[in-house]
């Protein structure tokens, strides 16, 4: 299989691509900008796409770099999610699914791109420790580690609450 | 006693489809709230599987032509449109070339019959 057309992996990627920028910005507009910008690298980077790996991975890894020169420009601190949480209970955005925002507010960033990476990119824990940089057991840690922050929102009936 | 980390992450592995043993899988199903925490898991991954979430159309309207500019099709047009234009440059150089070097003596064409006008004449009458 050779590289996919830009009209084929446009369709393919960019809603997972926007979902996972959302949830990791917690902001609609700076998640379309930042779609926008992952998806003129992508398309200008097909010509020199090899598919040794699954394209998922390759789309990801992009949307990732482009999120990372984003956090550089902000000199915004990696480690901290509390800077977004204002944002959420301030602003409120309506659009963002306050309660499944809420709990991700909780997890850490690096174990809250982990999750996102396999739960919007359908990565594999190999594939997102490739992407991380990080060991696979890491990245499997790290993704329990979200869930279980998680689970406190949960509600009985299987919502968040 | 309560499921324990290692049990947890066994269970948060497996509903990620990763490799899990079977023994390991067994002893986190069999802990105190291992079946509970497999539940959960399960629920949050239906969770983020129904998040709908879309761009707006101006996010749409702004990529548009982004996709048009990165069309094949355009691509091989202005690769075309590009040829045509190096070729139809180089001929023209070459021909500027060509007459400063005298190659074509630019004489004028011989003339077939004079016309001369004289003060006075009434050269509108017929």
């Amino acid at each position: 299989m050779g590289s996919p057309t830009p009209e084929q992996a446009f369709e393919r990627w960019h809603l997972q691509v926007y979902r996972f920028l959302r949830r990791m910005t917690s902001d609609s507009a700076l998640a379309e900008d930042l779609t926008q910008d992952v998806f003129v690298r992508v398309l200008g980077a097909l010509d020199r796409y090899e598919p040794r790996g699954r394209e998922a991975s390759w789309v990801f890894r992009i949307a990732r770099n482009v999120l990372n020169d984003h956090r550089k420009s902000e000199r915004r601190t990696p480690d901290l999610v509390e800077d977004a949480l204002p944002t959420l209970t301030s602003a409120g955005d309506p659009t963002l699914g306050f309660d499944l925002e809420q709990a991700l507010s909780r997890v850490p960033v690096e174990e809250r791109e982990a999750l996102m990476l396999r739960e919007y990119g359908g990565l594999g824990y190999e594939e997102i420790s490739q992407i991380s940089g990080v060991s696979p057991a890491a990245v499997r840690s790290r993704i329990y580690r979200a869930r279980r922050a998680m689970r406190g929102h949960l509600s009985p009936s299987g919502g968040t609450r | 006693m309560r499921i324990d980390e290692h049990d947890e992450a066994t269970l948060s592995a497996f509903v990620d489809g990763e490799n899990v043993g079977a023994d390991e899988l067994a002893r986190a199903l069999a802990a105190p709230g291992g079946r509970d925490a497999l539940i959960d898991f399960v629920r949050l991954r239906e969770r983020f599987s129904r998040d709908d979430a879309a761009p707006s159309e101006t996010f749409y309207a702004r990529m548009r032509p982004v996709l048009v500019a990165r069309h094949p099709t355009m691509n091989r047009w202005y690769g075309w449109a590009a040829a045509a234009a190096v070729v139809i440059l180089a001929l023209a150089g070459f021909a500027i070339v060509w007459r400063e070097s005298g190659a074509i003596q630019p004489t004028p064409p011989q003339p077939d019959r004079v016309i001369e006008f004289e003060p006075g004449t009434e050269w509108q009458a017929s």
